[in-house]
């Protein structure tokens, strides 16, 4: 376990590396900034300083090398545009907020999609089934910014069950629009797998065992059929995680949450080079970090997985 | 005595076997309804896109300071937005561009990804180990992340051109209202998708039995590929090329949604939503108009996906 988790972060190492590079080269092959004023120039003086207060003048591998050695070191450099805070300071106050709403959205897609998927499964070709197969349908198709926006409307705006936007922290109304906006395709992709891979594991002479010797067919397919079909889930739990950050993007700025995918949107649009690059490389690691865990998780959920 | 009872046994499970397969043939036949009815909107929507200058009753651009968010009527079917443009004719024209970038990202990444994960399949060697490593970096980074980079570079570098051999590529995107930035970008991310499918294919097709009989009857390389892999990986990469359409749809309305995608005023359904969040506490309709054309599109999109899928896979039966 222990080789087998040191093998696996030095593999991350090239990946990050190469995740670094590209978005520096990016960053920096970009013409422009957010100090290109059409209508006020700024004096050819002020962006001389600019540049050599941010280095900007240095040769690029000089640049690359001294970034990333202040990434090591935890300083992510200055935002161009939000000169009171560094970028390191704007992932500690954004990123939480982040942090809790996308654990949110897990937890809806994780506690929504299971029950979805196993209900179809197991009541296969009835009416239940095709009504799963139908929402599943409307979560592959409809973008979360779609879903968002037609969830404020009709609960906010028409109905006046829910406020438009705003956070107040998880125990709040508030959170309950973005969190289904942003779980709802991760939900449907889950009760998409498991339903393919509880049929077939309700296919094994193990459940026609079990069910011989008169377990209760609740029983028979939590305990024998669902357990064991949750190993293709872990597979898919990457993605899952990468459709929450991308999906943070676009429902934070619909619902108004101050967290770190709506700075993202921000700095994109403000043209702030340092946090684009700081936010992908964050949005990486959250990444490779996820994946590794779920790797690991193959262990908790089926036995015969030993890691060596 | 024993066989009659033995033949209403066989006759009851017959009996069964007609209704499920009945019952069956009854889902299949709803799942090609849908795919009926979505291919037919398709049509429509195409068909109001390439002819948007004519059917469209206003210009997308045209303002009308005196007459904002009005509410629908005769004049203006959908009413009017925030400048008093008609939002009927931006529904149609902003048809154009998502159809466009779906339909254009969707073809260059077949073009280029198709031949490549072709060649890596059945080839091996350097090609597909650089194939497969790029693949394991790019599947480390959100699709959607990337792109977002991607594009933040392009808006800004289409428009810098000046001089050189990529001038036209400047005029194109200039022509389009950005829709050649955004193809460019999804298509660059995209293409690696489709080759890692048709890498797969030929991988899994190249030791088979008639390959094999093809190269032992003298069949250049160039035959066995043309001849015996591009025919047997058509329906997968059919049924790959139905999914990716809507998915660049999405990602072209999400970028525009971001302002990072088509320029203004050229209308996108991403921008007509984003222009109607920051008026939805009173004219929920701005927002809601874009967001359903949106949803019926992409549905429209799977459910003939899906009858495709039926239709070219059997097999595939759920």
């Amino acid at each position: 376990m222990g080789a087998y988790l040191t093998r696996r972060l030095l593999l991350a190492i090239p990946t990050m590396a190469i995740v670094y590079t590209l978005a520096f080269l990016l960053v920096h092959a970009t013409p422009g900034g957010p100090w290109d004023n059409a209508e006020k120039p700024l004096a050819p003086q002020v962006l001389a300083n600019l540049k050599a207060k941010y280095h900007l003048d240095d040769p690029l591998w000089k640049q690359y090398v001294l970034y990333l050695g202040n990434a090591v070191h935890g300083s992510l450099g200055p935002s161009y545009v939000n000169t009171s805070q560094d970028v390191a300071e704007i992932i500690r106050e954004f990123f939480p907020v982040s942090m809790q709403l996308g654990a949110a959205a897990m937890v809806f897609a994780i506690a929504t999609g299971i029950p979805l998927g196993t209900l179809a499964a197991v009541y296969r070709n009835t009416p239940l089934d095709y009504a799963a197969t139908g929402i599943v349908v409307i979560g592959i198709s409809i973008p979360n910014y779609v879903m968002a926006t037609l969830l404020v409307t009709v609960f906010a705006v028409l109905l006046h069950w829910l406020p438009t936007g705003g956070w107040r922290g998880l125990l709040d109304a508030r959170v309950l629009i973005p969190m289904v906006a942003i779980g709802f395709r991760p939900a449907t992709t889950l009760a998409r797998y498991l339903r393919a891979s509880l049929l077939e594991v309700l296919h094994q002479d193990y459940i026609r065992t079990a069910r011989a010797k008169g377990l209760a067919g609740s029983r028979v397919v939590v305990r024998h059929g669902v357990r064991n079909a949750l190993t293709p889930i872990a597979t898919v739990s990457g993605f899952l995680v990468a459709d929450v950050i991308t999906g943070s993007f676009f429902v934070e700025t619909i619902t108004r949450v101050p967290g770190i995918g709506r700075y993202f949107v921000t700095a994109t649009t403000g043209r702030d080079y340092p946090v684009l690059l700081a936010l992908a490389l964050l949005f990486a690691v959250i990444i490779i970090t996820m994946n590794l865990l779920v790797d690991l998780s193959y262990a908790l959920i089926d036995p015969q997985v030993r890691y060596t | 005595m024993a066989s009659s009872s033995l033949l209403e046994a066989g006759a009851a499970v017959r009996r069964g076997d007609a209704r499920r397969g009945y019952r069956r043939a009854l889902a299949r036949f709803a799942r090609h309804r849908m795919a009926a009815l979505g291919a037919a909107f398709l049509a429509v929507v195409l068909a109001v896109a390439a002819a948007a200058p004519v059917v469209a009753p206003y210009r997308y651009d045209k303002q009308d300071l005196l007459s904002t968010y009005e509410a629908p009527d005769a004049g203006h079917l959908a009413g009017t937005d925030a400048l008093g443009r008609d939002v009927l004719s931006r529904l149609m024209y902003g048809a154009r561009v998502s159809m466009s970038v779906g339909l254009a990202a969707t073809a260059i990444v077949l073009l280029v990804g198709v031949p490549t994960g072709l060649l890596a399949g059945y080839f091996g060697g350097t090609l597909d180990l650089m194939l497969m490593r790029v693949v394991d970096i790019v599947y480390a980074i959100p699709y959607l992340l990337l792109v977002v980079l991607l594009q933040t570079f392009f808006t800004a570098f289409l428009p810098a051109i000046r001089a050189g051999p990529l001038v036209w590529l400047r005029a194109l995107n200039q022509a389009t209202g950005g829709v050649a930035a955004i193809v460019l970008a999804l298509s660059l991310v995209g293409w690696l998708d489709v080759a890692r499918v048709a890498r797969g294919q030929a991988l899994a097709l190249r030791h088979r039995e008639f390959v094999q009989a093809a190269k032992s009857l003298g069949a250049s390389e160039k035959h066995v590929l043309a001849a015996h892999l591009l025919p047997n990986i058509a329906a997968p990469i059919i049924i790959m090329a139905t999914l990716l359409v809507p998915s660049f749809i999405i990602a072209e309305a999400g970028l525009s949604f971001l302002g990072l995608g088509v320029q203004p005023p050229t209308p996108s359904w991403g921008i007509m939503i984003a222009d109607g969040v920051d008026a939805i506490e009173s004219y929920p309709r701005l927002v809601i108009a874009p967001a359903i054309v949106l949803a019926a599109t992409l549905l429209s999109l799977n459910f003939v996906g899906d009858g495709l899928r039926d239709a070219l896979d059997p097999s595939s039966e759920r």
